[in-house]
């Protein structure tokens, strides 16, 4: 039971944003592959970008053999995850989908013109750059939890302290996206231990995921204290005193920090049933103390 | 409990606009607004070709009472009345009998606020054919009950302001013969009589607003607007897209206005997954948005000029930034879904509709006509204020209501 006064709202939220985000470090967050590569000079783990467009005489140049089989196509000033392109696999006309669709390779140039046209973008009219990186296989045991899709981890950060943590499951309403306003299932974790202690979807609290049916509560989240470590640092690095980093893990390398997000929203508060207002209190009170 | 305050002044706000029926308000601001304040000016101007065309003016004198001739503006029953003459009147007045005798429709009858001996009240307002000292003129006239005077019309300065006035005499004019006018068809009589019905509440009324006070109004649109937003938490597409599509309505009319936003918002659910189908480029698609847009626009224009809805109506709303709605609204439906993107509309409707009604208030565009700066002004602190609020949202005391006011079973240990 949360009282109203611990909830953080959206005009509590923005004046946060705006006193502890300065501009060139949201700047920064929006664009995917420098944010990448800042976090990699930190030493946190992320996603490997095979290829950068950034006109259409780099898509001219390109070398599509360069692409492994299985890739993720997204617009680098993308927003909520819109414009993003999946190959799971090889076919002779070019490459399949997670659900067996072919994508001709003229599919993917004209997404890739859609993306350079800013189509996805998240100023409108604004040009964006394609971005290729290799397909993200959720480990084995998160995997378990969801229909098809990619589950990730969000951690709210609060000057590279972590102040609230759920996993953000897709769901066949979320059509595999983690967005939980699109319907994917929000599961507060426990900041200590890793394990999933609620979860929320939609407009009411569940303990089961609603289409595997795999219980969600008591569910121990692997590589917890590399997952907590990668998004604390990248807090720090991301120049952001208050943001929201994304932690996918990929079965083969572990934890990887996906997106850092300078305006996290604040549907973490029903999944984890937990009041943000009341938490960033709390850590400003001990940074004070400390 | 910060939240508690926010729902109190969006009730605040809502009674606001429930308090009058604004879709009259429109029309009456609309209709009067000019005339109110230059009430002589109408009959004056009735006058004056005649005053110029024989030189040195030789102006007719009327008695204290005169014989007049009345008749509906289109053709009907002539009425012979003996009318006082009160240069103390802004405005020409009848009696509610006489008005009926003519045939006048008082129920759909704009309405104008009048100070008389009687008091302050609302009167309808409508435009007759008087025949006075061998003078036809049309003019505006207000209803009056007035069961206990003897005098069933009395004329005021918007009628006789051609004449010279001798209170001394009595009937000193023939009214002389009213020229006939064409009878009104009567196959309109029935059907045409409904869709005119309709097309006067469909209507609002295209006014034109002096430039000064339309841009007064903009910031007040606005504090609607931030309100909305920061109280209320209603998603809206584009923030200040609502105030555009406001001002629009106040030439369009609330009721039309919002029948076109349903159409163009229509257009672009229909449209959108065909043109993402033919694979246009994005400049092209827009290009074609608009184009839809505009005939749609253009389509209105033409049902409100057949039903008889005056003609300058549907042009008023802004194509181009509908288009970037449209848009708007296509993502929408594309990253969450189509009943969030009909819900959003919805909102932007709403706030549209409460900003447009809010303008039309007849204090509020006559604080606009008289105290631009200070209508400016206010708004600029208004928004200040409200952009200092840090409470809650209406929405979300919803979005969070699972958490906060139930019981919760699985609370945590951590």
């Amino acid at each position: 039971m949360v009282s109203w006064e611990e909830l953080l709202g959206m005009n509590a939220r923005n004046e946060i944003i705006d006193d502890l985000n300065p501009a060139e470090a949201v700047r920064l967050a929006n664009n995917k592959y420098e944010s990448k590569q800042r976090l990699e000079e930190q030493g946190v783990s992320v996603i490997p970008t095979l290829a950068l467009l950034r006109d259409r005489l780099e898509l001219q140049e390109f070398d599509w053999d360069e692409l492994p089989e299985a890739w993720a196509l997204k617009p680098n000033f993308g927003l909520g995850g819109s414009g993003i392109l999946l190959a799971h696999g090889e076919h002779e006309d070019g490459w399949v989908t997670g659900s067996g669709d072919v994508l001709a390779r003229d599919m993917v140039l004209e997404h890739v013109h859609a993306i350079l046209a800013g189509e996805y973008s998240m100023g409108s009219m604004q040009r964006d750059w394609a971005l290729f990186e290799p397909l993200v296989v959720a480990e084995e045991s998160v995997a378990g939890l969801v229909p098809h899709g990619l589950p990730d981890v969000r951690v709210i950060c609060l000057h590279g302290e972590a102040v609230l943590s759920m996993a953000r499951l897709p769901t066949e309403l979320s059509d595999g996206k983690a967005n939980l306003h699109q319907g994917a299932v929000g599961a507060g974790i426990e900041l200590d231990t890793g394990k999933i202690n609620r979860a929320f979807w939609e407009e009411e609290e569940v303990t089961h995921h609603p289409d595997t049916g795999v219980e969600l509560v008591g569910f121990q989240m692997p590589y917890w204290d590399e997952i907590i470590d990668a998004s604390c640092v990248s807090g720090h690095a991301s120049g952001l005193g208050y943001m929201g980093a994304d932690v996918v893990i990929d079965e083969k390398r572990g934890p990887m920090v996906i997106e850092v997000n300078a305006r996290p929203g604040l549907g973490i508060q029903n999944a984890t049933g937990k009041g943000l207002a009341a938490r960033l209190e709390e850590l400003g009170r001990d940074e004070e103390a400390g | 409990m910060r939240h508690r305050t926010a729902a109190v002044l969006v009730l605040a706000v809502a009674l606001l606009f429930g308090g009058s029926p604004w879709w009259t308000a429109a029309a009456q601001s609309g209709g009067q607004a000019p005339t109110a304040e230059g009430g002589a000016e109408g009959g004056a101007e009735e006058a004056s070709p005649q005053d110029g065309e024989e030189g040195p003016p030789e102006r007719t004198v009327l008695g204290a009472e005169e014989v007049v001739v009345v008749a509906p503006l289109e053709g009907g029953p002539e009425v012979e009345v003996v009318a006082k003459v009160d240069t103390g009147a802004d405005r020409t007045s009848i009696d509610d009998d006489l008005a009926e005798e003519l045939g006048l429709d008082l129920e759909g009858a704009e309405t104008v606020r009048v100070r008389s001996s009687l008091g302050v009240g609302e009167r309808p307002l409508v435009t007759i054919r008087l025949q006075l000292a061998g003078r036809t003129l049309e003019s505006e006239v207000s209803v009056q009950e007035r069961e206990e005077l003897s005098t069933r019309m009395i004329l005021g300065r918007n009628d006789i302001g051609g004449f010279l006035v001798d209170v001394t005499k009595n009937r000193a004019n023939d009214p002389g013969e009213m020229p006939q006018v064409e009878e009104k068809d009567e196959e309109k009589e029935g059907v045409g009589s409904l869709i005119d019905e309709a097309t006067e509440i469909f209507e609002g009324s295209p006014f034109l607003l002096q430039a000064f006070t339309l841009l007064a109004l903009v910031p007040l649109a606005s504090v609607i607007v931030v309100s909305f937003r920061t109280f209320v938490g209603l998603k809206t597409f584009g923030i200040f897209t609502p105030v555009i599509l406001a001002l629009s309505f106040l030439q369009t009319g609330v009721l039309a206005g919002l029948a076109m936003f349903g159409g163009v918002v229509g257009a672009g659910l229909l449209f959108q997954p065909l043109l993402r189908k033919l694979k246009l480029s994005r400049t092209s698609r827009l290009g074609v948005l608009l184009a839809v847009v505009v005939l749609v626009i253009l389509g209105f224009q033409h049902v409100f000029e057949a039903t008889g809805v005056r003609a300058t109506l549907a042009a008023a709303f802004p194509s181009v930034i509908t288009v970037a709605m449209i848009e708007q609204l296509w993502s929408t439906w594309e990253q969450e879904s189509l009943k969030r993107a009909l819900q959003v509309s919805g909102f932007t409707a709403i706030v549209i509709a409460a900003s447009s009604a809010l303008l039309l208030l007849e204090p509020v565009q006559e604080m606009a006509r008289h105290h631009p700066f200070g209508v400016a002004g206010v708004s600029v602190l208004l928004c200040a204020v409200i952009g200092r609020y840090r409470g809650l949202r209406v929405s979300e005391l919803i979005r969070f209501d699972p958490v906060a006011s139930q019981s919760n079973p699985s609370r945590s240990d951590n």
